[in-house]
């Protein structure tokens, strides 16, 4: 911790666009020491991963860097020559790159992709070169025979190690990582930042880490940067941001991460204090099984995706159905709406078993009375109609509003999940809404009919962190003035914890673990349930790298 | 390396299944028609055959009074022999035989030209999509879409015309010159290669817009992928970028549609061919039309759909070699 590595001085890239530029990254200054961690965080937009190419000189067009200076290690790297740059990067710089998953050409074999680099800068080939490849896969450990595997025969977890492996080819004094776990289930991502901490412990690394979860810096970083809008709003030590912070926007940030330990924070998320639950469940599975037969003539190849799991939910009450990606969770959300079709088993709604039919043979009523928000509120709304046209579809659908009450009712709806004022939003289009906002309407749609149950699956994972909890908060309030039934499916465990009043726990499509929330987190009686609370509590990284 | 067998052997097999029906399709459709060839035969020759020369030709042709069943194991059978039975224009020819020096021609015009035009086009995708918004890639994909806009058939008229008919560049007509031996030898080979240029050129020059096109469109949203800007990261080479990483993916489309132009090429010249009347199978086909000769109309449907099957059988082999992610 002395002197400098990294030098950024009032850094600011415009976007070109028809009009005027638009400012993505704005005067931005830090510097980075040797040997530290460093933290950029901020939401989708902010800007962060702006800054991370610019650094490397990776920006695509339109992007245009208009002030500034990127220093790493007393060289200007924004005027060096193109000769220059190419010689600088990896050499000294290295990246993980966002979506890291992707970062893999689909085509060449692991070894081809470790030794381009090990070519291109060191003129290591032969044997050598594989030396320096088995090397570098012990270190992140995975087995020397994944050299020759392809990137589609690799877990996501081992893709991410296998980037790093690659961004530690030539051990360039600085890292840096792009989101580099985004896309990985909790338990995989800890372990992998396990993996990092105990490297840079090592070797020795300097690292600048950009990522949208603060939560997960105040692990392990000594010093933080904020960004809200291409703009540094705090920059501070890990301690005094996790203090609270001065900005208020810190201060937000800081509030919105809920814990899946110790006891419940107050004022995040209101609960009833007594349940009005009916006696006989509203919705009752029983011994539901899905088997996804791969397509082709020959193929034998099954994947059992939920395999005999049975519940009940209660009208007024939130379950939430936690699971990792391949436990199963969404096949559930699917069959119990009857978009898709159990192998085996039954769905009973309000006590009525439905014929187990095709999809497109399912009762109207059985559609209106089981709603569905999807999780990419980008994809579930179609681009070229209004709010008020995906609004009133399902209204006309069912019968139940004509022309002269549908615009007050739609009104009514936005302002109820919190889009004031309706009459505004109900003319917009979705690209005119952000992320969070799109998600409210696509709440609203499903609360149109006045469901007897929503379905909720991950409805709040592609958006930014500031705003889960407010998303989240709009299924809590519908529930105690209407006495709505929710069934919150996610990864999260800790958000699971807040909003749902009992927990379901999935894994490889079985139930593990049942319980009310407060009991599973406090008492958890299975392993993998340990393990999952474990990954999503403050304090998790000492326990992994001691 | 065993899964890759398996996995190209039961293609194979499926392949063989789809061969089979058409097969089985191709023996029905003819005895659903009216009349059958050995009636237009002995009509054509106006009465100077002897009736008992149709029920020997009857029997030539495989139509007996047997029960359908036997009819159709007996047609299987000859057809494994490589026998299509015998042409009514080309009589008493065996259509194995026509179609057999029709399609020399046409695998050597039409696929030769395919060929180019694909490695050209490829090439020329890649080098447009590598350096977009360069020189090269604001003339050429629209210039090329406004030549493929063209009728093909007066295109090739055209061509024809000006350099066949006026300046006398090029032959108009056949496969090599009339007074030169077929064999293996020099003038022979120097002539057929100077009597396909014209047709060859055309068929390029139409067909290679839609491989730049492709190749520069994939390619470019390719280009846009993060392990590309990984690679940029990593301080690559520019020119193993653009070949391992951005090539190497965005071929693999271009190449799925490839396999399907090579089969369809055996039909598809039919144009050319009878512009430039080259003896390929498309003017064989054309023949056989014009003179109701069902027999060779039947020979080369078969041909063709085998020829479809079996490069598509070919491209799902190389694409097993070029992409991974098919092997298992």
């Amino acid at each position: 911790m002395n002197k400098p590595v990294i030098k950024i001085e009032n850094l600011t890239v415009d976007y070109i666009t028809e009009e005027n530029p638009i400012k993505a990254v704005h005067d931005v200054t830090f510097e980075i020491f040797s040997g530290e961690i460093f933290g950029l965080v901020g939401e989708s937009g902010s800007g962060k991963s702006t800054v991370v190419q610019a650094m490397m000189r990776i920006l695509p067009p339109p992007a245009l860097i208009s002030n500034g200076k990127v220093i790493i290690n007393d060289k200007d790297i924004l005027t060096s020559s193109d000769s220059d740059i190419v010689g600088f990067r990896w050499k000294q710089i290295s990246i993980v790159m966002q979506s890291a998953l992707n970062a893999l050409n689909p085509v060449l074999s692991v070894r081809e992709q470790i030794q381009d680099v090990l070519k291109t800068h060191k003129n290591l080939i032969g044997i050598d070169a594989d030396k320096r490849a088995k090397e570098l896969l012990s270190l992140v450990e995975i087995d020397h025979d994944r050299l020759d595997s392809f990137p589609h025969q690799l877990s996501g977890g081992m893709k991410q190690r296998i980037v790093i492996a690659i961004a530690l080819a030539i051990m360039p004094p600085i890292i840096i990582m792009d989101e580099p776990t985004t896309a990985l289930d909790v338990i995989v991502e800890r372990e992998i930042i396990a993996k990092v901490i105990d490297l840079r412990k090592k070797l020795g690394l300097t690292i600048l880490f950009i990522t949208h979860d603060l939560n997960l810096l105040l692990e392990f970083a000594d010093r933080l940067a904020i960004m809200k809008n291409g703009k540094i709003v705090e920059l501070d030590t890990v301690e005094n941001i996790y203090a609270g912070g001065k900005h208020h926007y810190t201060k937000k940030l800081i509030g919105s991460i809920p814990s899946a330990s110790g006891k419940r924070q107050k004022g995040l998320l209101s609960k009833p204090n007594s349940l009005n639950l009916s006696k006989s469940p509203i919705l009752e599975v029983r011994n539901l099984k899905k088997v996804f037969q791969s397509p082709g003539f020959f193929n034998k190849n099954k994947l059992v995706a939920v395999n005999d799991i049975s519940f009940k939910v209660h009208k007024g009450e939130i379950v939430g159905i936690v699971g990792e990606s391949g436990s199963g969770k969404s096949t559930v959300a699917k069959l119990v709406t009857r978009l898709i079709r159990p192998s085996e088993g039954f769905i009973y709604l309000n006590g009525e078993n439905k014929k187990v039919a095709e999809s497109r043979d399912v009762p109207l009523q059985y559609r209106k009375d089981v709603q569905m928000v999807f999780q990419d509120p980008f994809g579930s709304l179609n681009s070229i109609h209004t709010v008020y046209h995906h609004l009133s579809r399902p209204l006309f659908r069912h019968r139940l509003k004509n022309k002269e009450e549908m615009l007050s009712y739609i009104i009514d709806l936005l302002e109820k999940v919190g889009l004031t004022p309706g009459e505004k939003f109900a003319e917009k289009f979705p690209h005119e809404m952000s992320g969070g906002e799109r998600q409210r309407v696509a709440i609203a749609r499903a609360l149109s009919l006045e469901p007897k149950i929503v379905v909720a699956d991950e409805p709040t994972s592609m958006l930014d962190v500031s705003i889960r909890m407010e998303v989240l908060e709009i299924f809590a309030k519908m529930r105690i003035k209407s006495n709505l039934t929710v069934l919150f499916i996610t990864h999260d465990l800790a958000s699971a914890r807040y909003l749902a009043d009992r927990i379901i726990v999935l894994k490889d499509g079985s139930i593990i673990e049942e319980n009310d929330s407060e009991k599973l987190i406090q008492n958890p009686k299975e392993n993998y349930t340990k393990q999952l609370i474990r990954a999503a509590s403050p304090g998790w990284l000492s326990e992994l790298t001691n | 390396m065993n899964s890759s067998v398996l996995y190209i052997a039961r293609r194979f097999g499926f392949y063989l299944i789809a061969a089979f029906a058409a097969l089985t399709l191709n023996f029905i459709i003819p005895r659903l028609m009216p009349g059958d060839p050995a009636s237009i035969i002995f009509a054509r020759f106006k009465g100077k055959l002897k009736p008992e020369a149709i029920d020997a030709m009857r029997e030539s042709f495989g139509l007996t009074n047997d029960p359908i069943f036997f009819q159709y194991i007996s047609y299987l059978k000859s057809i494994l022999k490589g026998d299509l039975g015998t042409s009514i224009a080309y009589f008493p020819a065996p259509v194995s035989e026509i179609i057999g020096g029709g399609l020399v021609w046409t695998i050597f015009l039409a696929g030769t030209s395919m060929i180019i035009a694909f490695l050209i086009g490829t090439t020329l995708g890649i080098i447009i999509a590598w350096n977009r918004t360069g020189k090269l890639d604001t003339i050429l994909p629209p210039t090329l879409a406004f030549f493929g806009a063209f009728p093909y058939f007066w295109l090739a008229m055209v061509f024809l015309y000006l350099f066949g008919f006026s300046l006398n560049w090029f032959p108009i007509g056949r496969a090599y010159g009339n007074e030169i031996s077929p064999g293996y030898n020099l003038p022979f080979f120097i002539s057929t290669l100077y009597h396909a240029f014209l047709p060859a050129l055309t068929l390029v020059f139409v067909s290679l817009g839609g491989w730049m096109l492709s190749m520069r469109n994939t390619m470019i949203s390719t280009l846009g992928s993060d392990y590309i800007t990984f690679a940029h990261a990593k301080g690559i080479s520019s020119r193993s970028i653009m070949l391992r990483y951005a090539a190497r993916n965005a071929i693999l489309p271009n190449l799925t549609g490839f396999g399907m132009a090579l089969g369809f090429m055996l039909s598809g010249a039919l144009l050319t061919e009878m512009i430039f009347s080259y003896p390929g199978q498309g003017f064989l086909l054309l023949q056989a039309v014009q003179t109701q000769d069902y027999p060779l109309m039947q020979g080369i449907f078969m041909t063709i759909t085998l020829a479809v099957l079996g490069a598509n059988w070919l491209v799902d082999i190389a694409i097993l070699f070029f992409d991974p992610r098919t092997r298992k």
